[in-house]
């Protein structure tokens, strides 16, 4: 915590900070805009980088929560019905079903419908034959199956398109930038110090990497700072003081998921019995998400999937999907919930998933004499929009300056298709501009030769040099676009992806590349690297083929890669 | 042995039955046959040759038994009319040339190394380059690139290839005209194949890059210059351009592999010692004591004196690995330990193995690298016989794992298998 000297020059300046660029904050983003505040929106590393970006993509209807707390369960249902019609391109509406399975318990299912009509929930019953009928690659041993609005979410595009309308309506948004301190005055807490306003492309590719090079930091001024950085909240709010960390109860669950190449259901599948690890499939276009496992972390970190979790989760999807070993594994991923402390029992590991689905708001005015710090925790990514809401409100009391909360009225704008409107440069050195935005929307390169730099998921060379155009960084258009996400996990488009990066794309021979070597070097480099740590712990079938195939690849085009490989993969 | 669809099923006899027609399957059946054996090939696809860049990699041939096979590999090219050599093409009589190696660029742009590379492309040996001396005003090098072909992004390989390189490069690419649709490289060797489009080709190359690509060192083309014409329209295509010609390797799928295949298979059947049975997915083995008597694809029954297996690694399904056999092996208490390369070497106490769905029930073993590589385990590494299998089984190429599998792996471990294959017929009859 920092001083701020009187008359100090400072980067820029705002009414309200939002630190953390996953669903919470970018929720906050929004529903502040929608009111009228000039914000600021500070993230470390990309967007939807942290557990927004983690996570199963469930749009959940209460039903996951309804037999172990239906107040969270009504809270859940209340959110899936406002963003279904706010949000409606971002959401495919598979239907959810409860199935329950010979070996699940009888009396769950009596505590689990009493727990639905408590949270206002009313579960379709569906017949046996039926049910077969609805999801043939589901195992015959389902003895009853209820039907509830679960939903699969794109999270990634819901939250860059909530980032681009707010910038279109004036805030700056700063990706790669990290907040290091706070800085107060006599009144409390009037701004955060951030590394990475100003910085370059390879630093911006470290911090992606969780590496924080030392750069000179940069100011930002409000008046009131919104602490939601999820599973680093409380590590933001030590920031400020010891005091501020330990008002800020959070646990910190790490789940496993894993995808498969292929639509195994259509709709999400839950079990109908106390919620266990490996007990839920979502659909999302051509794959199929199984999850999760749970187990209590020291902290939110770098955490890759161990191939014990993955073992689980295979062995109980099973249970689900007798024939789930012949379909191929795609890649596995981790992610950390945060979660509420009062909620997290250490002695039992079936714990993080037990409660602590509620949110919590502190304002450190209150709890720790630090005025004009607020914090936002736990919840998920359902209830992202209602913890916005009351966090907006109170920011707006902390002004004191009132104003309705906008956001179950205001519709969330599609991407503009079939190109996405890219936000545009999300690189730190400046926040994003909607002019810049003007230039890349939507326009395919017509200059261009097209030609498809990803074929699993149809990415064309003209639709990735449009969005780099626009300034975002590879691993943002990369996302955006979902290049090398598909069958091949970039076996085959990373030497496209360094073709188009490089200037493959430009007409003529003269032109220069677009690109330096170096960078293409390092982007190809960090892409083959990201390929290995999701596929390192589902090295199996046609994923095992995939892998023994991509080395040998690697080895003829890349050279030798360094050996560092061996200790970072499995 | 049970024969699937009706009748009685078709029994052929040879000496030596080799299992898998990739790189380690074709020089198993050409030491064989070289030994004097009638050698029956039975196998699914071209395996991993369909995606092989031509290049052999791996470490400098250690030993007289290695410095045999690659020697072998090398007289045996020469026959097929696809010479392989080493250091800027030279043969070096004693198959040494391996040991010096090459370097050349790949598609992405970065220098690569191995050991033997075939002829179309001797005159990119960058080594070469660097001995006698690039002069500043030596030209560098012109990469061209076919705008038809896509996986070849001529840019980037001249961008990073001087970076890495420090040759002074600069790139072209031009159309081939409408013929050539948007072409899989296979598809447009065959153009390169018909003298008539490569008339036209040459004129218009001559147009097109004449004046300019005379001013360089050399010219880096596609490795698609022919499926079986490459030798001539390499030559033509020098005479023209007034400068070196070579073909640079590039991604899958890849023609030099399946030149290979082709004039391999091709030498192999007119020497009249060799048959091949393509398209068959050998499913069963009949086995007796220590021995293996037969295999059969379900259809046809192949009895022989000694079996070579050849059936590549996971990459190319000659190995099935099961979620369990993962999980094990990724264990952090009581991984398996790697094996000797090649072959795995002999099982040391304490470790343990997993089943990976081998043909004949064959131990198995894995180990971790930046990926998990699988390979049977063999009791010699110069007589590749599978532990705990049948003693006239040897074992070829990438079935056999070992820490990084490559093509030298292939053909020292195929000459090994064949040769030690062929004996045993000797030891049969004697
Ligand atoms: C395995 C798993 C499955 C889940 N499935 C679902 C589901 O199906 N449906 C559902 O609704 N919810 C689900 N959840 C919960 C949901 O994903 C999370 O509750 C939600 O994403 C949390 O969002 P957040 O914005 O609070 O945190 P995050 O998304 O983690 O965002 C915090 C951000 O803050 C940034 N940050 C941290 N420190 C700093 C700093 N000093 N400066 C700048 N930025 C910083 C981080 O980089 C990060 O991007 C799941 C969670 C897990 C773990
Ligand atoms: C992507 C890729 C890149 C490569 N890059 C390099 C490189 O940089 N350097 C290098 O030295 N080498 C490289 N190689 C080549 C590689 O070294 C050779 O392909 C390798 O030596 C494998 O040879 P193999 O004969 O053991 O297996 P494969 O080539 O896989 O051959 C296996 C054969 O067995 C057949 N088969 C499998 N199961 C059965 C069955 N049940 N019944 C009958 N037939 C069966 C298959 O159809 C095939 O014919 C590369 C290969 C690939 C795939």
């Amino acid at each position: 915590m920092r001083r701020l000297a009187e008359g100090e020059a400072v980067f820029d300046r705002a009414d309200v900070i939002v630190i953390g660029g996953g669903a919470t904050g970018v929720g906050v983003l929004w529903d502040l805009v929608l009111r009228g505040f000039d914000v600021v929106l500070v993230e470390q590393a990309g967007l939807a980088s942290g557990t927004s970006g983690a996570f199963h993509g469930l749009l959940h209807s209460g039903g996951r929560y309804a037999g172990t707390d239906p107040e969270t369960a009504a809270g859940c249902l209340a959110e899936n019905r406002i963003l279904k019609s706010v949000a409606r391109s971002f959401i495919r509406e598979t239907g959810g079903l409860f199935v329950r399975l010979e070996e699940d318990p009888e009396d769950w299912e009596e505590r689990w419908l009493e727990g639905c009509r408590r949270a206002g929930l009313s579960p379709v019953p569906v017949r046996r034959d039926e049910v077969l009928d609805l999801e043939p690659h589901l195992t015959s041993t389902v003895l009853k199956a209820y039907r509830v609005p679960d939903a699969a979410v794109d999270g990634f595009g819901l939250l860059w398109s909530l980032v681009w309308s707010s910038v279109a309506a004036g805030a700056r948004v700063y990706l790669r930038a990290r907040v290091t301190g706070f800085l107060t005055d006599e009144d409390g807490v009037r701004g955060v110090e951030v590394v990475g306003l100003g910085g370059t492309e390879e630093r911006a590719a470290a911090v992606t990497e969780g590496r924080f090079p030392q750069a000179e930091p940069g100011e930002i001024t409000a008046e009131v700072v919104v602490n939601a950085t999820g599973p680093w909240a409380q590590e933001t709010a030590a920031l400020a003081c010891p005091a501020a960390a330990a008002s800020v109860p959070l646990g910190h669950d790490k789940g496993v998921m894993l995808i498969f190449n292929s639509r195994l259901v259509s709709h999400v599948v839950n079990r109908l019995r106390p919620p266990a690890d490996g007990d839920i499939l979502v659909p999302h276009g051509p794959v199929t998400i199984l999850g999760t496992t749970s187990g209590n972390v020291p902290g939110p970190g770098r955490l890759l999937p161990e191939p014990e979790e993955v073992a689980l989760l295979l062995c109980e999807g099973r249970a689900l999907l007798p024939d789930i070993d012949r379909v191929p594994p795609l890649r596995a991923y981790a992610g950390v919930r945060p979660l509420l402390k009062e909620a997290v029992d250490h002695t039992d590991p079936g714990a993080g998933r037990g409660g602590g689905r509620g949110f919590l708001l502190v304002d450190h005015g209150e709890t720790d004499g630090l005025p004009g710090l607020v914090t936002v925790l736990g919840g998920k990514f359902t209830t992202f929009r209602a913890m916005a809401a009351e966090t907006g409100d109170l920011v707006c009391r902390l002004v004191g300056r009132p104003a309705r909360c906008r956001t179950a009225e205001v519709g969330v704008p599609r991407l503009g298709s079939p190109v996405p409107r890219p936000p545009a440069a999300p690189v730190s050195r400046a926040p994003l501009t909607t002019g810049a935005e003007r230039a890349a929307h939507g326009r395919e390169r017509p200059d261009l030769a097209d030609s498809l730099v990803c074929e699993c998921e149809f990415v064309s060379s003209s639709r990735l040099v449009s969005l780099l155009d626009a300034g975002l960084a590879l691993s943002d258009a990369r996302r955006l676009c979902r290049l090398g996400m598909g069958g091949c996990q970039g076996i085959f488009c990373t030497q496209r992806l360094a073709g188009a990066l490089f200037g493959a794309g430009w007409p003529g021979d003269t032109a220069q590349p677009r690109t330096d070597r170096e960078a293409v070097r390092a982007e190809t480099d960090a892409f083959r690297r990201g390929r290995l740590t999701g596929v390192a712990a589902v090295q199996w079938g046609g994923q095992a083929r995939l892998s023994a195939l991509a080395a040998a690849l690697e080895r003829l085009t890349f050279g030798r890669p360094g050996r560092e490989g061996e200790e970072k993969v499995r | 042995m049970r024969a699937v669809g009706r009748g009685a099923p078709r029994v052929v006899d040879y000496d030596v039955v080799v299992i898998g027609s990739g790189l380690a399957g074709l020089v198993a059946a050409a030491a064989a046959a070289a030994a004097g054996a009638r050698v029956g090939v039975v196998a699914e696809s071209f395996g991993g040759l369909a995606m092989w860049s031509g290049l052999v990699s791996g470490k400098a041939p250690a030993g007289d038994e290695e410095l045999d096979a690659v020697r072998f590999f090398i007289e045996f090219g020469v026959r097929c009319g696809l010479e392989y050599g080493g250091c800027g093409g030279s043969r070096g009589a004693e198959g040494e040339a391996a040991r010096e190696g090459m370097e050349v660029l790949s598609s992405s742009g970065r220098p690569v190394r191995c050991l033997l590379a075939p002829e179309t492309v001797w005159a990119g040996d960058l080594r070469n380059w660097a001995s006698s001396g690039m002069q500043a005003d030596d030209g560098g090098l012109l990469v061209v690139g076919f705008t038809e072909l896509e996986d070849y992004p001529a840019a980037v390989i001249a961008g990073q290839a001087a970076a890495e390189t420090g040759v002074r490069t600069a790139h072209r690419t031009v159309s081939l005209g409408r013929a050539a649709g948007r072409g899989l490289g296979v598809r447009i060797a065959g153009l390169f194949d018909d003298p008539a489009w490569f008339e036209g080709f040459l004129e218009a190359s001559r147009r097109l890059l004449g004046r300019e690509a005379r001013r360089f060192r050399a010219v880096a083309l596609p490795p698609v210059l022919g499926l079986f014409r490459f030798r001539s329209n390499l030559e033509a295509l020098r005479e023209n351009l007034g400068t070196a010609v070579f073909e640079l390797p590039a991604v899958p799928p890849s023609l030099p592999g399946m030149r290979f295949w082709h004039l391999w298979r091709w030498r192999l059947e007119a020497d009249g010692r060799t048959t091949f049975h393509l398209g068959r997915r050998v499913v069963e083995a009949d086995t007796h004591g220590d021995r293996c008597l037969a295999v059969s694809d379900g259809l046809t029954v192949y009895r022989a004196a000694a079996f070579v297996l050849a059936t590549g690694g996971v990459a190319g399904r000659g190995l099935e690995v099961p979620p369990e056999a993962f999980f094990r092996l990724s264990k952090p208490t009581g991984a398996l330990r790697p094996g000797q390369a090649p072959g795995g070497g002999p099982a040391r106490p304490g470790e343990r193995s997993v089943p990976v769905e081998p043909i004949f029930g064959l131990e198995t073993c894995g180990r971790r690298t930046d990926w998990l590589s699988w390979g049977v385990r063999v009791q010699d590494s110069s007589r590749p016989c599978p532990t705990g299998g049948p003693a006239n089984v040897f074992v070829a190429g990438w079935q056999l794992g070992g820490p990084e599998p490559d093509a030298l792996l292939s053909i020292t471990t195929g000459w090994q298998a064949g040769r030690a294959a062929a004996d045993c017929r000797e030891e049969g009859t004697q």
